[in-house]
């Protein structure tokens, strides 16, 4: 999942939350008389107003259109994962183009890591977060050398996955799941 | 809670879209002199005249709007158990973190290890993991201690022991 949508929905269920409790709070207080008798819901200046004032409701109309864009924004957002499908290695155009699916990629690095013994299962993907950054989970058995495992990744699975992409420094994100089960890998090493 | 987030703000986005849409709808065919689309806005008009803040069903749909305002702020500043842990790295650009629920189920078999434990379960939390074993021994003596310690192997095992804090109870089956 993509941390900055989170961060964004925190941001966005907080606003949406303090308008409804300042609503709801406000409109209770009125409602049992904290100023005075209960006011009805629509007083008859702020029915007129709008007949007044001919640009009221193309007012209303541009913060509806404005919400509802955020909104459709907002909901693509939810299911928005970052992952690259390509890889560009192009050195320099004159040479031609030289482009590595990124799937490629992910089967080399999820087969290496697999056979790390411990290993039972993992999943690589590709992602565009402030430039390009590889993400790999790995389900560890019960048995799992964790020190070990983690050298093996570190060491030989990093390596030749920034190797393959000529990206020495290309960031990594490992997630280790220790003891996800208890079948044994089909690690060799 | 990252899920249920998601969960609440896809909903929410989706009742903001439709009535934003709705909206701007109802206010065009309303300029064009056309009948309503969904919202019967002269009805609701004159009854939000003729009613006030008193009435039964307002402060009804009030409460609701407090209460779900305060689920949303509940669901939006709490912060809930982390996903996962991060372990300490000493290569350049690489994060390796360990899974909340891995961390929980490697704890739990390492707290079972010591003889005399039969059970264990374990929460972690940003800085501390909370080991419960239990056991049918009449006297644990010092199981306690032996817990703690196979605990604290794996935490070291998981560079975790410097950052984590394991708070280990045992108690007798049968006691509970």
């Amino acid at each position: 999942m993509n941390s900055r949508v989170d961060t964004a929905n925190r941001v966005v269920l907080t606003l949406l939350g303090l308008v409804l409790l300042a609503t709801g709070g406000l409109g209770l207080a009125l409602s049992f008389g904290a100023l005075g008798a209960a006011p009805r819901l629509l007083p008859a200046a702020v029915r007129n107003y709008p007949a007044e004032q001919p640009w009221f409701w193309w007012a209303v109309a541009g913060a509806c259109a404005i919400v509802a864009l955020f909104a459709l924004w907002w909901l693509f957002a939810q299911l928005r994962t970052n992952r690259v499908a390509r890889l560009d290695l192009t050195g320099d155009d004159r040479d031609g183009q030289t482009l590595v699916h990124a799937g490629a990629l992910t089967d080399a690095v999820e087969n290496e890591a697999t056979e790390l013994r411990g290993v039972t299962s993992a999943s690589a993907h590709l992602l565009d977060r402030h430039g390009r950054r590889l993400a790999l989970a790995v389900d560890l058995a019960d048995y799992a050398d964790i020190a070990e495992v983690r050298a093996g990744l570190e060491d030989r699975v990093v390596a030749h996955a920034r190797q393959a992409t000529d990206d020495t420094s290309m960031p990594v994100d490992i997630e280790l799941r220790p003891a996800a089960s208890r079948r044994g890998g089909r690690g060799l090493l | 809670m990252r899920v249920l987030n998601r969960v609440l703000a896809a909903v929410l986005a989706l009742a903001l879209l439709v009535g934003g849409v709705v909206a701007v709808a109802e206010i065009v065919l309303a300029a064009l002199r056309r009948p309503y689309w969904l919202v019967a806005h002269d009805q609701w008009t004159r009854w939000l005249a003729t009613h006030t803040f008193a009435t039964g069903i307002v402060r009804v749909i009030l409460i609701g709007l407090v209460l779900v305002g305060l689920l949303l702020l509940v669901a939006g500043l709490r912060r809930g158990r982390p996903g996962s842990l991060t372990l300490p790295s000493d290569q350049e650009a690489l994060n390796v973190t360990a899974s909340r629920r891995g961390i929980e189920r490697t704890l739990s078999a390492a707290a079972r290890r010591p003889d005399g434990v039969s059970s264990a379960r374990v929460r972690a939390r940003r800085r501390t993991v909370r080991v419960k074993a239990a056991t049918r021994l009449r006297d644990p003596g010092e199981l306690s201690q032996r817990v703690d310690e196979a605990v604290v192997d794996r935490l070291t095992q998981l560079g975790l022991a410097g950052s984590v804090r394991a708070r280990v109870s045992v108690s007798i089956e049968g006691n509970r």
